[in-house]
């Protein structure tokens, strides 16, 4: 007789997030993942890297790396951080992950419980999105536009809240290029949601997994976090964006008295100890000039996607200018319906993001997100044809 | 002036975080620098098989660019299909490599288990000291400590624990228990023994997790069943294992086999984009041309390494003290003699630059001052050897101390 694990499985957790079955499809025109280009890492530089890595390493490798990861690539990260980011930190407070998004499941982990509430942009990166859920958090969406997450909004829903006699535990947002929608937080955006944050008593987890990916120009304003100086905000990001996602490596960077309370979690466990290795001993020599390659593929990427859009898709709808990041950000007519539509799309070979895995309620089905650093130029020009195709043939469109 | 606190850190956190603060190991050492580490079971550095496993991250990179792109969130396919032939190799156990899962390590399948399963005040059982104190601590969890002898868990007190816990109103949810060579006790349990065990679960409907981290080390005797391959309905076991014993801790990597209903409810809780692509590819491309004849190597190393650590226990300590004699694994677990005080002893010898680990640290209530926990894994034969000399000097002055109280005190 098998298990009946119903009655086995905790009661804290929803199991029922609901995620679009065709996302596990593969197909030619892949709009629907932010993959680093794999053209744009040299072989030989990288494998070099590793070899050095693994010769002056060894000992490192069969040993259980440090809870918060390689010592090196924190140090380095501490240094961009400063650098590119205007945030001065302690290697301290930094630890190595699987990805953001293994950084922010840990902060959840010891944050969120069953019913808390987090205040997001109004779309949001569906992964974090779907912890969220499945922690039983009660997330609301705050109106967002081209200068990032609106404060008033915000403050009004704090306001609202608390005449329920309600706080919520966190606000989360994606403050450089933004994910899906594509704009950068605003500095006096910034400055206010810091502000809010210091006078409501609300942390914020800040994300900036797309910060390496300029385009056009290089003058972010500086993270949130460097603005902070009551150990209010919760930085997380990634590696494997900028090299290759299957390094499957990203960083948090906490404040003393969160780092304490990671610290019985072990951080989530330190990601691969080699990925690590091998990143830090080739961004240590190749940093800018890699950056400066992947920004030229992407640049040429994303105007074909743009000059695609153009081309296809009619002028009922409307969709954002990317100057960074990997996405498009698409609006179609109201009635039009992107979650359904996927299955037709994907038959002809082409995947996106539909609008509504962005939102906790899954609703707002006349989105849809596509990213463009998966395909070449030609690819992603052949695609956002069919794409535009099978939305005329299905009616769409509207 | 007092510094405003923007944000009240502790009314924000979860239920669980505070718990968890106590579950972390404490070396019990001073200021004094390491020089022999007989204390954590990692592996041997000297055994990495550096060479190969360059030959084999090149080809990798040259050859296959997927390892740079996001992976399978169940794992690798082809390092899934790799666990089931040594599965089959090994212990002549058939698993389909769609009822394995790979995770960053061993540890993320137990956390994971423990986070699908476990609610505040869930009840679990737990082997007597255990490893899985420093994870279960999190959780909230209430654990039943089942007692082990020279043949495993004692079957007695499995039903005292499902007894105590219906008296309370509730069920056992699992139980996590280490069958071979177990951490620390460095007992394995026996066929029969996994048998009944297996028949309670069944019968009160409990998950055994089964953490066989060291199953491929075994230097002699034959190989026992596991939990796993004993169930024929192949959904009341939960097995984890890791490559991080045989091949390294640093590229965390580790597998899991059970039912397909109860991995793809794991999978739920992996969000972390899956686990490394990049480290899978490189592990399985060495592991392909190598995995048989470097654990054999390392049953070699580690046998010798076992050898002058129980030698040395024998000479220093004669017949004084008593220690389990693993015939695998990393672990010796030392019971002191009457008197001696394990958390004297780890802090003498940790002045003396030599790092063991209390016994307490793995025990639920913590409450243990008989008992200490040594690993020759990582250690040197060298280093062992004198590491285990200055232990031994310690644990009789321990005891000689107690005497000499116990003396003063009898006049």
């Amino acid at each position: 007789m098998a298990v009946n694990y119903e009655n086995l499985f905790s009661t804290r957790h929803s199991t029922s997030v609901k995620l679009h079955p065709g996302l596990l499809a593969v197909t030619k025109y892949e709009f629907s993942v932010t993959n680093a280009d794999p053209e744009s890492l040299p072989a030989g530089g990288f494998t070099d890297a590793l070899r050095t890595a693994m010769r002056t390493q060894t000992r490192d490798l069969a040993k259980y790396p440090p809870p918060q990861g390689h010592f090196g690539l924190r140090e380095l990260t501490a240094q961009n951080l400063e650098e590119k980011r205007g945030h001065k930190t302690s290697i301290d407070s930094i630890f190595l992950s699987g990805g953001a998004g293994g950084a922010a499941q840990i902060i959840f982990d010891a944050f969120i419980d069953p019913g808390d509430i987090v205040l997001v942009d109004e779309f949001t990166y569906p992964g974090t999105l779907a912890m969220l859920l499945l922690r039983r958090a009660n997330v609301i969406h705050v109106p967002t536009d081209d200068q990032g997450m609106n404060t008033d909004a915000l403050e009004n829903a704090i306001q609202e809240l608390a005449s329920h006699g309600k706080r919520p535990t966190m606000i989360y947002t994606i403050s450089v290029y933004h994910n899906p929608m594509g704009m950068t937080m605003s500095l006096e955006r910034r400055k206010r949601l810091l502000e809010i944050s210091h006078r409501h008593g609300i942390p914020i987890l800040e994300n900036e997994s797309y910060a390496d990916f300029a385009i056009d120009d290089d003058s972010l304003p500086p993270a949130i976090i460097s603005m902070d100086d009551q150990d209010s905000v919760i930085y997380v990001s990634s590696f494997t964006k900028l090299l290759a996602c299957g390094l499957r490596l990203g960083y948090g960077v906490v404040p003393q008295r969160v780092r304490r309370h990671l610290e019985p979690l072990r951080f989530g466990g330190s990601p691969s100890h080699l990925a690590s290795m091998v990143v830090h001993e080739y961004l240590r020599d190749h940093r800018d000039e890699h950056v400066e390659r992947v920004r030229l593929r992407l640049k040429a990427k994303r105007d074909a996607l743009l000059a695609a859009l153009d081309n296809y898709f009619p002028p009922t709808c409307t969709w954002s200018k990317p100057t960074g990041g990997m996405m498009v950000w698409v609006r179609l007519p109201e009635g039009a319906n992107t979650w359904d539509a996927l299955d037709k799309t994907i038959e002809a070979g082409v995947k996106y993001n539909p609008g509504p895995l962005f939102r906790a309620e899954r609703d707002r089905p006349n989105y849809l997100r596509l990213a463009y650093s998966h395909n070449s130029p030609e690819e992603i020009w052949e695609g956002v044809g069919i794409l535009a195709s099978v939305f005329e043939r299905e009616g769409v469109f509207g | 002036m007092q510094q405003t606190t923007l944000f009240s850190l502790d009314s924000l956190l979860s239920s669980d975080a505070a718990a968890r603060s106590q579950g972390q190991m404490d070396r019990g050492g001073v200021g004094v620098e390491t020089r022999i580490s007989i204390d954590v079971g990692q592996p041997d550095p000297a055994s990495m098989p550096m060479d190969d496993l360059i030959a084999a991250a090149g080809r990798v990179l040259s050859t296959d660019r997927t390892a740079l792109l996001y992976g399978d969130r169940q794992g690798y396919a082809p390092l899934r299909k790799l666990v089931a032939h040594k599965a089959l190799r090994l212990e002549s156990l058939e698993v389909r490599p769609d009822d394995v899962l790979i995770t960053n390590g061993s540890g993320q399948a137990i956390a994971m288990t423990a986070q699908a399963l476990v609610d505040r005040g869930d009840w679990i059982l737990m082997d007597e000291a255990s490893w899985g104190v420093r994870v279960f601590k999190g959780f909230g969890t209430n654990v039943f400590s089942v007692r082990w002898d020279g043949d495993g868990p004692i079957i007695a007190d499995v039903k005292a624990g499902v007894a105590a816990a219906r008296d309370h109103g509730k069920r056992i949810k699992m139980f996590y228990t280490i069958p071979n060579f177990q951490n620390p006790l460095g007992i394995t349990a026996g066929v029969e023994r996994r048998k009944a065990v297996l028949d309670l679960a069944i019968e009160h409907g409990f998950l055994i997790l089964e953490d066989d981290a060291y199953v491929e080390l075994r230097f002699e005797g034959s190989h026992i069943p596991s939990y796993y391959q004993l169930d024929e309905s192949r959904s009341q076991v939960l097995r984890a294992g890791t490559f991080s014993k045989i091949f390294g801790a640093g590229i965390r990597l580790g597998w899991t086999m059970s039912s397909p209903e109860l991995l793809s409810a794991l999978t739920h809780y992996k969000l972390d984009g899956g686990t490394s692509p990049f480290s899978s590819r490189i592990l399985t491309e060495y592991m392909r041309g190598h995995m048989f004849e470097h654990i054999d190597e390392l049953i070699d190393v580690y046998r010798d390494k076992r050898d002058v650590m129980i030698g040395g226990l024998q000479k220093g300590l004669g017949s004084r003290a008593s220690w389990s004699q693993p015939e695998g694994g990393f672990f010796v677990w030392v019971s002191l003699p009457e008197g001696a005080s394990a958390e004297n002893v780890c802090a003498a010898c940790a002045r003396r630059g030599v790092s063991v680990w209390n016994g307490a640290q793995f025990r639920w209530d913590g409450r243990d001052d008989s008992h200490i926990r040594l690993s020759y894994s990582f250690a040197t034969l060298d280093e062992i050897e004198e590491g285990v000399t200055v232990l031994c000097e310690e644990i009789l002055r321990s005891a000689a101390q107690s005497d000499f109280v116990a003396g003063v005190g009898s006049r």
